[in-house]
């Protein structure tokens, strides 16, 4: 991680609903209503640099007075931020069901850092063991992707195609172009489209594990 | 929204640095001037929000009014957050390129710099950022001038296979000196030399190694 | 960086095998070196001269002494160097022969959930030398290098499925060679320091001594041994300490 971290932002960028404890003047523009005050209970998305700061600083009870604040035991933060999407009931079913085939890009592209920060902020042991399992299962079967690719078409291009921007539409379209092979052409399609299901992270390890079983395969099978 | 704009600058930063993975050669694409202005414009209009709230709140506090001082602190505290993200995007951004500029001039250093800094392929580059180059490249150069002399930090990372190799010649270059003789370097000769010598020749594109 | 991002990761397979090569191997030199039976026949000096090698290193106890036909243990770069020089013959290691492979094989069919007990350089030294020294073999090549290769995809096999058992804090596969664990070295490097983050995200500030000795309750051979963020080991280390 760390603050130069491009994923790092990325991440923080993910949205998150939240619901304002106060009334606050001046904030409309988050609700696209610029110049009016946000009422208390308002249900918005905010971005989680914005959130997860604004759910734990506290802003003190409304009728306080500043000398009091020491005997005020209930801290009310700003805003609540509730469960994201991607950590809801259901994404939850469906990986404990399979997480294999599960379209994690979809879901959020940064879940798995995702998971940490929130994992962190709330100590959440239940979310953690279940984002671990799925780290795990998914982390073999990408190995298994990796290796066999490396073993098929060493000079695997189409992988590197694959942008971190939404559009994965653009994705389906190139695999086309990739090997004459009808059997490689039919294993890189399979594999392309579960790639396009990995989450950043998973990428990354993915792109690591894949580059050094093509170079070993690649010192195996050179002539001296 | 504030903060719309950086999320753009850091997604770009990351299409770069995707971009950059799959080849071997390290390319900057142009700097993104205008987005960059556009962040900074709105960093200025963010600072100036915050010094406004930080001056109500003085006056605020000199009357006596601590009703809801808090809850006027979470608009201070908002603009303050917008601004450092955007701060954080754009240094984040920065530092991307600077980092490529550094693998530039590691990949560079065999070679020669100043063809490569001085051509077209550089206007991608802010003047700042080719200052950065050149002051990182002779950096580079004394390091390896100084005491580690008997190192070539910048050359070939695969080890030697064996002592002479056979080379054969791409370009003309003349005659070239080595410890153990002249060669005289025609197009598409062939040589059976000692590896250390034509590492250095290799490295640059003059010979191949077969 | 001047190290570029791969081998940042992990050592380039050429890397690893300059490292296999500064080990011993035994060969047959054809050449004498040996200075000191020459002090007592010093009539037969003339003619010993023309057959008299001389060889220039800096650590030359080995070449010196070197005897026509008389087994002698050198570094495997330099057994490289005079076998291209047609001046010794290299003897191969008894367990690159076909008997020697067949045990290993049968070995790991046997044992599911081990990997046979092969030299931690197995595959580069068995690469090298049939590569460069062909002739020296006793049985045919192509037996030794399907074997080689059955070998390799049965121990693959089994190393994914040791993956199975991959947690947050350690993971043990004995006997893999060198060339093996630099492959999965990345991956699994990463995958098991994202886990220890993620674990370590999930606990409050409580101790997390309890976690250590869960993680794999029933090893069978793939049992737990290194730190999560280190380098793999495998424990059977060269004696001579060379870094994994």
């Amino acid at each position: 991680m760390g603050y130069y971290d491009i994923d790092d932002m990325l991440t923080e960028g993910s949205e998150i609903p939240c619901k304002f404890l106060h009334d606050i003047p001046g904030l409309g523009y988050l609700e696209n209503n610029p110049g009016k005050p946000i009422k208390a209970n308002a249900k918005l998305m905010l971005p989680y640099w914005l959130a997860h700061i604004l759910a734990v600083v506290d802003s003190g009870s409304i009728d306080d007075n500043s000398e009091n604040r020491m005997d005020d035991e209930r801290s009310v933060p700003f805003i609540e931020m509730s469960t994201p999407e991607s950590f809801s009931q259901k994404v939850t079913n469906a990986i404990k069901t399979d997480p294999v085939s599960l379209d994690l890009h979809s879901i959020n592209p940064h879940f798995y850092e995702l998971a940490l920060k929130w994992c962190g902020l709330y100590s959440d042991k239940n979310l953690s063991e279940i984002v671990s399992h799925l780290l795990i299962q998914r982390a073999q079967e990408i190995n298994n992707f990796a290796f066999s690719t490396a073993i098929q078409n060493k000079n695997i291009n189409s992988i590197g195609s694959i942008t971190s921007s939404n559009n994965i539409n653009d994705n389906k379209n190139s695999n086309d172009n990739s090997n004459s092979n009808n059997n490689n052409n039919t294993h890189l399609l399979a594999s392309s489209s579960f790639l396009m299901t990995l989450d950043e992270l998973e990428k990354q390890v993915y792109k690591k594990s894949h580059e050094s079983y093509k170079d070993s395969k690649r010192w195996m099978y050179q002539n001296k | 929204m504030y903060g719309d704009l950086a999320n753009k600058l850091v997604i770009e930063a990351k299409r770069t640095a995707q971009l950059n993975n799959r080849g071997n050669k390290t390319t900057l694409p142009v700097h993104n001037d205008e987005l960059v202005r556009d962040i900074i414009k709105e960093v200025t209009q963010l600072k100036r929000n915050i010094e406004f709230f930080k001056e109500q709140e003085e006056t605020m506090n000199e009357n006596g009014e601590y009703a809801n001082s808090r809850i006027m602190k979470c608009q201070h505290f908002v603009n303050a957050l917008c601004l450092e993200r955007n701060k954080r995007c754009l240094l984040g951004y920065q530092k991307l390129r600077s980092d490529m500029l550094d693998s530039l001039a590691w990949e560079n250093n065999g070679m020669d710099m100043l063809g490569t800094v001085s051509s077209e392929e550089n206007s991608n580059l802010t003047h700042h950022e080719q200052e950065y180059l050149k002051k990182y490249s002779e950096l580079l150069t004394d390091m390896k001038s100084g005491e580690l002399t008997d190192i070539d930090l910048s050359g070939s990372l695969t080890p030697p296979r064996e002592i002479f190799i056979d080379v054969r010649v791409l370009k003309d270059a003349g005659e070239i000196q080595t410890e153990y003789g002249v060669f005289n370097l025609i197009k598409d000769s062939q040589f059976f030399v000692r590896q250390s010598d034509v590492e250095r020749l290799i490295q640059q594109g003059f010979l191949q190694k077969i | 960086m001047s190290l570029p991002a791969l081998l940042q990761e992990t050592f380039s397979p050429e890397e690893v095998q300059f490292i296999v090569e500064n080990q011993k191997i035994k060969i047959f030199p054809r050449i004498t070196t040996n200075k000191r039976r020459n002090l007592s026949d010093s009539n037969n000096e003339g003619n010993d001269d023309m057959s008299r090698w001389k060889m220039l290193t800096m650590d030359g106890r080995a070449l010196e002494t070197m005897i026509v036909m008389k087994s002698t243990e050198v570094t495997l770069w330099l057994a490289l160097l005079l076998k291209q020089q047609s001046k010794c013959n290299i003897i191969i290691p008894e367990w690159l022969t076909v008997r020697g492979l067949e045990l290993m094989l049968q070995y790991e069919k046997r044992n599911v959930d081990r990997f046979s007990a092969l030299p931690w350089d197995w595959l580069v030294v068995s690469e090298i030398l049939f590569k460069q020294a062909a002739d020296d073999f006793n049985d045919p090549i192509h037996e030794l290098r399907n074997r080689i290769q059955d070998l390799k995809e049965i121990r693959q096999m089994k190393v994914l499925q040791g993956l199975k058992y991959l947690n947050e804090s350690h993971l043990q596969l004995d006997n893999l060679g060198i060339l093996e664990i630099n492959e999965l070295r990345p991956f699994i490097v990463t995958v098991m320091d994202k886990l220890r983050l993620i674990h370590a995200s999930g606990q409050p500030d409580e101790e997390e001594s309890d976690e250590y000795g869960e993680g794999n309750a029933d090893d069978v051979g793939m049992g737990t041994m290194l730190n999560s963020d280190t380098n793999m080991s495998s424990s059977s280390v060269p004696p001579n300490g060379t870094m994994l």
